[in-house]
């Protein structure tokens, strides 16, 4: 049993402290004021906020800290999804789980961190109260796990009462925003043929003649010349629908308290096809508290949750749909074409006819989506995940006052599997005579196999296990003036996924304290320590301190009388994380893995390859630094709330594999690694709500949640750019820029000799020929090349996201809308819908390209060309466009039974709400398609909520 | 109340030393198959695993044919083809598809490695005999991918610094150290320096390995040397590399006069000599240019002389069949021949194919027979599997040249040279997979080689070692079916160097050569002849031939760059114009 000594000591210390504390406490107790000794006393008391570990009362958090009343919060917003509840609602947080821009905060429930698929099936029903823990302090207690923040979800219990019994049903519709829009066959190939002629390719040997193109526009002979639409009403549905259905009931009396749950919804598909497309979700939840002796109380939680998607086994359809050209098959023809008896007959003997046709296809497409959709059997995705977690909570009062302690444990399971039908089918491939234009000859590819039984495909299943456990102290107690809350965790937990030999360890102990003063100063301090598998033996402990100051401004004699501030609070905290949240195990040492085998002997022989896997390296963990400066305040007679912040959050000594120092001779330069990267984000948050009470039955409430963020790279491993080159170095640049080439529109005819080569004094690309109306780019480093040491920053990601509402109450009716604001944002149009080239499928933007008939060097897309595109192709500020956006995601009228606040029918209301119904920005028509995708939606939604 | 302290400490210790002191189990990594040096020493096949990296990734195994389509041997039918651009102009110290780099250095690094631990290893303990006949030859492999790997890297990187001088590429001898920047900052040695280098290697190699890997019924011996081994470096192939390297030393891109092309016309007869001379280069086995599919090749594995190294054989594949055969026999029809490739090939009797076949109704009847042994045209026959195919592509079709299928050919021709037509069968309905190894070296290439440097360093009939290129020239072209020799016995000096670059041409045709060998003839003017290929019209009676790709090579591209990023990390000298 060896561990690092210093931390021995270090946490030694923290236990003598801790112990110290507690006797002081107990040998102080009697000199102390009166406190009600019952736990559940202060579990009841409305103005604490359970930070997981530890209960405080909100004048004592000196950190960023948001809670959201989510019971309060559906009834104006209705929107059952736990990403709802967040985004646009909650200052410094971009989207509903990026805290301060630092990437994808932890969502914990219930104390056990969750993934997407846990969180997807979640339901605001099922959840009584969200707190988001952003800064330093109030993290301080989630070690690794608080890297980019913390969420933490707490799920309904039992309450004492008669049993209440909820039930919930909702309907909506969705159609979609915009549909990608692609030429038809005779226009793709009369555009073709303009790219084929932009190319230099003779006239005389163009692709499509002239004929083929009037025979497919005139669509008289469809098996011959083919033009497939996939976005028709034959693929898809106008618009989709889903449907939920929720109950609960949560009772209990003194000594029992429970809650269960069940909750299924089903949401239809958009493919229009005999199989099925429908996603069918359902969900138990249930737990228990109960009191065991006057010292122990404990419950006992459990879930599950199935989800099933089935859909045609077929590649996936909005690819195919974006991908194949409309003239490379016919996809159903007549038989009846066929003009000889015999071979017709021959075919119809066989063939498995579609809605009276064949199938069309060739040796190249064999994959006829139309087939594919009907007749290649049907793939099913089952999802399960299961969770038990189990919780004693033990007062400790009789040690001394004010002590009490927990412990719990959790596991969930999850996995998923894919089954199928692998059904087959032939396609029909008519050939023409020449002469007599006759279909004289069909060569058939493939066969048809209908398999009833599903079968598994193993490589395709996954399966993951995580276990959580952790032990709590906690001490409450006030001395007078004095008042100390302080706790100390232990907390372990491990995640296994399939296929993964390590598994994934979180493990963390240590202690918070809070201490205030005369209620108005608070100083609070942690100490953690943070342990890590993925470092070397001895030293897989390591410390980080936080602290925090509060000062309730509004407490002190001179704020006391006439000031319009019902409520004022100064917080700040500082403080240290750390974590590994990189992926190898073995940074530190030397060692060797065994590959892939090398054959010989032709085969008979063989030995398996010895390889590098790593080489000695001195690292550390990964540090994040935080600093949080922020008011509080409550004004003008409790109508105005303020909460307004400064936030530095640092990302220091990352894990960088030192690539760009160390010379690709050394032949291990790919092993070599440094605690050496570093970024920084620093910005505001911002949350404001007003409330005005027009009359006694009218009231209005509007505010804004708020955060501006922008990241900077600190520290960067690159190269040594010298000369002009230093205009490379990313060091001291914004991270999230995008660095691309600069352009000045598409080049004219007048930058070119008659020989087709650029003109004396402009810079040579060297990304391929070019010619007039191809993307002109700025030569930055003026060496009269254009290559990738031109690029410079051109734009950047979000920098603000404001989220509005107004909330308007008159009588029993409540509306509320929503609205979400991004600023700073650019983007590049990208992909093949957006950038048209080589053989790719021509969508409507080819209509503005650069051609013989829009010779503008200003055109929102450059010439057309067969070939790759290779000077085109590449991100610049061409294809950028800035992406502010404002949009309305939801917008809701509620009908409140009896009153919005009344008992009879306690919490029953109706609502209608219109989601997504209205986006604003300059550049929308590239952000509103999703060509190869889903289409994005807006629809409606109406619910009933009745309560007994 | 004592009894309640004594409760309370237990709780005290429940809760914390839980924590604390589970740290070491809970922290200790899960047991992963990771050894350290001590292990690798200890375990034979772990020991000799490090060499098993440098046999992974051989260098010049040909999946595709991307040197064939960035020369006037072929194009290739994608459009989004990185090689697209680099003939377009877009070959750039950046953006370089040939670099060979990063895996060379990383082979060499392993090879080093074994050679610093191979004095410490006993290979075989129950045999004092077996155990230093393989010590020794385990170390002649070593010698000899080290020189197969530098080669290689002079092959792609080597050239004319922007200094001024002949460079080659830094010579790393032995595991390099990262603790001091001059550990690893090594400069490019001069371009003799690294042939020397890689001379020594093979020399080493040559004395310590055997020519080919033959059982002679010594059982200590044959477990070292056996025939076991094939499919591993020998010592023909470090011979070869000799014969290489010198050649390339005293091309006129290189040669600065220290080596010379009678340094290679001699190393070059001393693989002869100790192979089959010109024994089998005969009309009777024209079956050996299809060395990668015919069975007595193929069976004969490293005794035969045809095949000096090759891949061990996978018996079940069809990769390069589905990339190259056409649309309508299920492939994707990849690399297309040059109308510029299929000209290079002579009539039947050995004289250039004149213009007027080629404008001829019928323009591959009477011609070298390698023609239709390595390339599909029109009016080709063959079998696929049982199917007897009389191939089509005349316009309209499938497989024709502007058919409206994507993976139709963009020259007019497919290639037929590697795929093994009658075993894989694509159809669905079929879905048959065939025989195939990667050739490393043939001893063709060595004949060739001798040929081109007997002829530069003396003429077509100066005898050097008892062989000159005139007798090896018209030995292959027997082999080949060419009927007549009278053409070639015609050729003075100037005109035997034309043939013997035409006849490497066709021979090792989408073997990875002719984009090197134009660029070591300092053949400039021949870069940027534009591809050009064949439309045959719908009745079949006429052939027109179009430009079908451009290319754009500049002076200084006929030495590869060094990469920018390795150029940015200390003072690596880049090559001149990159």
């Amino acid at each position: 049993m060896k561990i690092n000594r210093i931390t021995i000591k270090l946490l030694c210390t923290i236990m003598l402290f801790s112990l110290s504390q507690m006797i002081y406490a107990q040998e102080n107790s009697d000199s102390g004021s009166e406190q009600n000794d019952s736990t559940a006393a202060y579990l009841e008391a409305e103005e604490y906020i359970d930070l997981g570990f530890q209960k405080l009362s909100s004048d004592r958090i000196t950190g960023s800290v948001t809670v959201i009343d989510v019971e309060e919060a559906l009834k104006r917003d209705h929107r059952t999804s736990v990403s709802s509840v967040l985004n646009g609602k909650v200052p410094g947080v971009f989207g509903a789980y990026d805290i301060w821009g630092t990437g994808n905060s932890v969502v914990l429930v219930d104390g056990i961190p969750q993934g997407d698929f846990y969180l997807g099936g979640l339901k605001l029903l099922e959840v009584e109260s969200i707190v988001v823990l952003k800064d330093a302090i109030s993290k301080a207690m989630y070690g690794a796990q608080g890297d980019n923040g913390i969420i933490l979800i707490n799920t309904k219990r039992g309450e004492i009462g008669d049993n209440k019994l909820r039930v919930f049903g909702e309907y909506g519709i969705s159609t979609p925003r915009a549909m990608p829009e692609y030429l038809n066959a005779a226009d793709y190939m009369e555009k073709y043929s303009e790219a084929q002629l932009n190319d230099g390719v003779d006239p005389a040997s163009l692709r499509f003649s002239q004929e083929a193109i009037d025979a497919t526009r005139s669509g008289e002979n469809p098996a011959r010349y083919p033009d497939n639409s996939f976005y028709t009403p034959e693929y898809i549905k106008d618009y989709t629908t889903g449907a939920s259905v929720f109950a609960d009931v949560r009772g209990g009396n003194k000594n029992v308290r429970y809650y269960v749950n069940s909750f299924w919804s089903q949401n239809n598909g958009w493919l229009n096809t005999s199989q099925q497309d429908i996603t069918n979700l359902f969900n138990f939840r249930g737990n228990l508290d109960f009191i065991i002796n006057e010292y122990m109380d404990m419950s006992i939680d459990a879930l599950a949750r199935v989800t099933q998607n089935e859909k045609p086994n077929a590649p996936d359809f909005w690819n195919t749909a974006s991908e194949e050209l409309p003239n490379s098959y016919p996809m159903l023809w007549d038989p009846n074409l066929i003009a000889n008896d015999s071979i017709r007959d021959f075919i119809l003997t066989d063939a498995q006819l579609s809605d009276g046709q064949l199938l069309g296809g060739n040796s190249s497409f064999q994959d006829n989506e139309y087939g594919s959709l009907s007749r290649n059997g049907n793939k099913r995705l089952l999802q399960r995940e299961v969770q038990f977690n189990t919780k004693l909570n033990l007062d400790l009062s009789f040690i001394t006052k004010g002590l009490s302690a927990g412990a719990s444990a959790g596991m969930n399971l999850f996995n998923s599997l894919t089954t199928q039908q692998n059904s087959q089918f032939a396609v029909y491939e008519p050939f023409f005579d020449e002469v007599t234009e006759e279909l004289d000859s069909v060569v058939i590819h493939g066969t048809d196999v209908s398999v009833n039984n599903f079968g598994t495909n193993d490589g395709n299943s996954t399966f993951f296990r995580q276990v959580t456990y952790f032990g709590t102290m906690n001490y409450e107690r006030s001395f007078g003036a004095h008042d100390i809350n302080a706790a100390a965790v232990f907390y372990n937990g491990f995640f296994n996924e399939k296929d993964e030999i390590q598994k994934d360890v979180l493990y963390h102990t240590g202690f918070t304290a809070n201490y205030m003063y005369s209620k108005k100063y608070v100083a609070e301090f942690s100490l953690m320590g943070i342990g890590s598998r993925k470092l070397e033996k001895d030293s897989r402990v390591e410390m980080a301190p936080t602290v925090g100051v509060g000062w309730i401004l509004s407490e002190e004699d001179f704020m006391a009388n006439g000031s319009f501030f019902d409520y004022l609070k100064f917080r700040s905290s500082y403080g240290i994380s750390k974590n590994d949240h990189w992926d190898y195990y073995y940074l530190y040492k030397s060692i060797y893995s065994i590959g892939n085998r090398f054959f010989y002997g032709d085969g008979n022989y063989y030995n398996s390859r010895t390889e590098y896997a790593s080489v000695p390296n001195q690292i550390w963990l990964q540090k994040r630094r935080d600093i949080s400066v922020g008011f509080d305040a409550v004004m003008l007679n409790r109508a105005l709330n303020l909460e307004v912040g400064y936030f530095n959050s640092a990302s220091l000594d990352n894990i960088t594999l030192m690539s760009s120092t160390y010379p690709q001779i050394i032949g291990f330069e790919g092993l070599v690694y440094n605690n050496y990267n570093s970024e920084m984000e620093q910005g505001v948050e911002l949350g404001l709500d007003y409330t005005y009470n027009v009359a006694n039955d009218l009231s209005i409430t509007a505010g804004v949640n708020l955060i501006y963020s922008s990241p900077k790279i600190t520290k960067r491993e690159e190269s040594n750019y010298e000369g002009e080159d230093v205009a490379l170095i990313r060091e001291g640049t914004a991270s999230d820029a995008m660095w691309a080439l600069k352009s000045d529109g598409l080049y004219s005819e007048n930058d070119f000799n008659p020989d087709g080569t650029l003109i004396d004094g402009l810079p040579v690309p060297t990304y391929g020929s070019v010619q007039a109306g191809d993307i002109k780019y700025l030569d930055q480093n003026s060496d009269n090349i254009i290559d990738q040491n031109d690029i410079r920053i051109i734009g950047h990601g979000v920098r603000t996201q404001y989220g509005l509402f107004l909330n308007i109450r008159f009588k029993n009716i409540e509306f509320y809308a929503l609205g979400i604001g991004r600023m700073g944002d650019s983007n590049y149009r990208s992909g093949d819908y957006f950038r048209v080239y080589s053989n790719d499928k021509y969508s409507v933007m080819v209509n503005d390209a650069y051609g013989p008939d829009n010779m503008d060097v200003n055109a929102i897309h450059p010439r057309l060309s067969t070939t790759n595109g290779s000077h085109n192709n590449r991100n610049s500020d061409y294809w950028m466009y800035e992406n502010n956006t404002f949009e309305i995601p939801t917008m809701q009228i509620t009908y409140h039974f009896g009153g919005r606040n009344k008992a009879f029918l306690s919490d029953s209301r109706l609502y209608v709400r219109a989601n997504n119904i209205l986006i604003n920005g300059k550049n929308t028509q590239y952000t509103e398609v999703n060509p190869g995708g889903t289409p994005r939606t807006k629809g409606f939604t109406m619910g009933l909520l009745t309560s007994f | 109340m004592k009894k309640m302290k004594n409760t309370k400490y237990h709780i005290f210790a429940l809760i914390f030393s839980l924590g604390l002191f589970s740290a070491c189990e809970v922290l200790e990594p899960e047991d992963e198959n990771v050894y350290d040096l001590e292990d690798v020493k200890s375990v034979v096949i772990f020991a000799e695993g490090l060499l098993m990296n440098p046999y992974r990734n051989v260098i010049g195994s040909h999946e595709s044919f991307p040197l064939a389509y960035a020369c006037d041997d072929a194009v290739n039918n994608d459009p989004t083809n990185n090689i697209k651009t680099l003939v377009a102009g877009g070959w750039t110290a950046n953006e370089n598809p040939f670099n060979e780099w990063n895996g060379a250095y990383e082979n060499i690094l392993y090879i080093n490695s074994f050679m610093e631990i191979i004095g410490d290893i006993e290979w075989y303990w129950k045999n004092a005999t077996t155990d230093s006949i393989f010590a020794v030859k385990l170390k002649g492999e070593a010698h000899a991918l080290r020189a197969w790997d530098y080669f290689h890297l002079l092959q792609a990187h080597a050239g004319k610094g922007a200094n001024g001088e002949m460079l080659g590429v830094p010579i790393v001898d032995r595991v390099l150290s990262t603790a001091e920047d001059s550990d690893y900052k090594i400069p490019r040695s001069t371009f003799n320096d690294l042939v020397e280098f890689i001379l020594a290697d093979c020399d080493t190699a040559i004395n310590l390995l055997p020519q080919r890997w033959v059982s002679t019924g010594d059982v200590p011996a044959d477990k070292a040397i056996g025939e076991r081994n094939n499919n591993r470096i020998n010592g023909h192939v470090a011979q070869f590399l000799k014969v290489k390297t010198l050649l390339y030393a005293a091309s006129p891109a290189f040669s600065d006069g220290t080596y010379t092309y009678q340094m290679a016309a001699e190393a070059a007869v001393a693989l002869m000599d100790s192979s089959n001379n010109l024994a089998n280069i005969t009309s009777a086995n024209s079956d050996h240019i299809e060395f990668y599919s015919n069975l007595d090749v193929v069976n004969a594995v490293n005794l035969h002389p045809e095949v000096i190294w090759r891949s061990f054989k996978e018996n079940a594949s069809s990769d390069w069949e589905s990339t190259n055969y056409p649309p309508s026999l299920y492939g994707e029809g990849l690399t297309n021949p040059s109308q510029n490739l299929v000209n290079a090939f002579p009539m039947l009797d050995g004289t250039p194919t004149p213009d007027s076949k080629i404008n001829s109704d019928d323009p591959y009847s009477g011609r070298d027979p390698r023609l239709d042994k390595y390339i599909i045209y029109n009016g080709a026959t063959f079998t696929i599997g049982a199917k007897n195919i009389v191939f089509d592509t005349k316009s309209g079709t499938q497989d024709a040249l502007g058919s409206l299928d994507n993976f139709s050919t963009k020259s007019g021709y497919y290639l037929k040279k590697f795929m093994n037509l009658s075993s894989v069968d694509l159809d669905p309905t079929v879905e048959s997979e065939g025989m195939h190894y990667y050739t490393f070296v043939r001893y063709t290439d060595v004949l060739l080689m001798f040929a081109e440097a007997a002829n530069e360093a003396l003429d077509p009939d100066g005898d050097i070692g008892g062989y000159n290129a005139r007798q090896v020239i018209n030995a292959i072209r027997d082999r080949a079916g060419i009927t007549s020799t009278a053409y070639v016995d015609g050729l003075d000096k100037a005109g035997m160097t034309e043939l013997i670059r035409n006849e490497r041409r066709i021979e090792m045709c989408f073997e990875n050569q002719r984009f090197w060998d134009l660029r070591r003839w300092k053949l400039t003017d021949q870069l940027n002849e534009p591809v050009y290929g064949v439309r045959v019209s719908a009745d079949g009676l006429s052939y027109s031939y179009e430009e079908v790709e451009k290319r754009q090579f500049q002076d200084y591209q006929i030495y590869g760059p060094i990469p920018y990023g390795e150029t940015l990390k200390y003072s690596l000298v880049q090559n001149e114009g990159w």
